[in-house]
């Protein structure tokens, strides 16, 4: 995973944090939330150990 | 209260050994003391990390603030993490190499030096100084709370045990001494939260909880009666960009001794983070709806809802917890206020006159014992709500993302960096004592554009 192509996850990521919670209006907002974050820290995760072996 | 004593007396005297232990490996420089001679592990530089980030603001302010308003408390935590995740694996790297390269000490110095400019340094340290009263403030306001409604003790003991482990571990041997006792009390932090969670669950039955949940189905929704766009917006611009602004945080980038061990740090640090979140939302949350169906206490000022739950916990259960807030509160202000003297005697007294290594430490530790009582007095003040004070010191140094985006984008510019800190910080200061529409985003657009429209002349 190149550092841009991260960036651009991250970008998305961030977005999609904010934006659609407000939109869907679920009272499971936060198994959304929760399923994002862990998504990202895995991708950061996996970035990072290629990154820096 | 004879239990609460005497596992307060074991609690400093580990802290003591450990923080007079961790003088053996003291190097008697200006780097050695205020950021350990570069030289801690992924492991400790990851717990420090979280001790320091994660505050009295975690275990009382947003049990209460998931209390109040709901889900959206979790949501503008989780932005928080991934901000954090995204700067510090997209930044950190750069940041870290910078100041190593370079040999940069402060946060201050870092933005002063690359852009040439003892204004900057000055300023940014006084910046930082103001910004961040309110942020130590609510780490003594939540020890003194929880004390209070626990134990019955006088607030003013809350804050007296918080000043005595403040002492005692950034005045041995500064960053490292910090540095080792964070990594301890940020496990007891995360290792307390997690037995009374076991004990919350058996206590009050899974069934009781879910139901409690649903019955108060309006802290499930989000949006809700609280949280609008605008709201979440304001909470979370100064929260995403924490990593960046706030100095006690940023100049843990400078403490990994290898870029190994700094990715471990961001790593640790992320999953610490995320199920300390997960924790800390989820016992507001669970409450508020033990509240509606009658089980627990309906709680009105909502800084006092961690503080009541313990009330009825079993007193050795609430005495490991209070050790961890206390652990949470204290390893956060240590470190806020080692950075703020690190940057008083390297960015301020520097520029005047020439102090010699040694004498550095020295008027470190002067300044760190100088600092308690102006802090001590504003908690005493109680001036807001813990989460609320905690978003205003981080709006306040917004100002501080454009400048830094141009060093990383090599786009340096002496004068438009002086511009963008110096209107963006009043601009900052006026938004935010007017509560202007969507001000920490306006702050930030605003400085940014300060930033490149000054670049774009002078160049």
């Amino acid at each position: 995973m190149s550092e841009k192509l991260f960036l651009i996850i991250s970008i998305f990521v961030t977005i999609f944090m904010i934006l659609p919670p407000f939109l869907i209006n679920d009272v499971k907002n936060y198994l959304y939330w929760m399923a994002l974050t862990g998504i990202y820290i895995m991708m950061a995760t996996i970035y990072l150990r290629r990154r820096y072996k | 209260m004879k239990e609460l004593l005497i596992s307060l007396i074991i609690y400093f005297l580990i802290v003591t050994f450990l923080s007079i232990f961790s003088m053996k490996y003291l190097r008697r420089t200006s780097e050695g003391f205020f950021i350990a001679g570069r030289e801690i592990g992924g492991f400790v530089a990851s717990l420090t990390y979280a001790a320091t980030t994660y505050s009295a603001f975690m275990m009382v302010g947003l049990v209460g603030f998931s209390y109040l308003t709901g889900v959206g408390a979790l949501g503008f935590e989780l932005v928080y993490l991934v901000g954090t995740i995204m700067l510090l694996t997209l930044l950190g790297e750069k940041i870290w190499k910078i100041s190593r390269e370079k040999g940069y000490i402060t946060p201050a110095e870092f933005f002063a030096k690359e852009f040439g400019s003892v204004f900057l340094s000055i300023f940014i340290t006084l910046m930082c100084l103001i910004s961040l009263i309110p942020y130590i403030s609510i780490q003594f306001i939540g020890t003194g709370l929880l004390l209070e409604r626990v134990f019955g003790l006088k607030f003013s003991f809350g804050i007296l045990i918080a000043s005595i482990i403040i002492i005692i571990t950034t005045l041995t041997s500064g960053m490292r001494s910090v540095a080792w006792t964070d990594s301890l009390l940020g496990i007891l932090m995360i290792f307390s939260s997690l037995i009374l969670l076991t004990w919350f669950l058996n206590h009050f039955g899974v069934e009781n909880i879910s139901s409690g949940i649903y019955e108060a189905k309006d802290i499930l929704k989000f949006p809700n009666n609280f949280w609008s766009f605008e709201k979440f917006i304001i909470f979370i611009t100064p929260w995403f960009f924490f990593a960046i602004t706030n100095p006690q945080v940023f100049q843990r980038l400078f403490i990994p001794k290898d870029e190994k061990s700094l990715r471990n740090m961001i790593v640790y640090f992320s999953i610490y983070g995320f199920i300390y979140t997960l924790f800390v939302t989820f016992f507001g949350i669970s409450l508020r709806g033990l509240s509606e169906i009658g089980l627990f206490e309906k709680i009105s000022d909502r800084d006092l809802v961690m503080p009541t739950l313990l009330s009825i916990a079993p007193i050795p259960l609430a005495i490991l917890v209070i050790l961890g807030i206390i652990s949470a509160a204290a390893t956060t202000a240590n470190s806020i206020l080692l950075t703020l003297s690190s940057m008083i005697v390297r960015d301020f007294i520097l520029n005047f006159k020439k102090v010699r290594e040694n004498e550095q430490i020295i008027l470190g530790r002067i300044f760190v014992i100088l600092f308690l009582p102006v802090i001590i007095y504003f908690s005493f003040l109680r001036p807001g709500f813990i989460v609320e004070l905690a978003v205003l010191s981080s709006t306040l140094l917004l100002p501080l993302v454009p400048i830094l985006i141009a060093i990383i984008m090599d786009k340096k510019d002496k004068i438009s960096a002086i511009l963008t800190v110096l209107f963006g910080y009043i601009l900052a200061l006026i938004l935010s004592i007017l509560k202007f529409k969507l001000y920490p985003l306006i702050i930030l657009i605003l400085s940014t554009l300060i930033y490149l429209i000054s670049y774009k002349i002078r160049r």
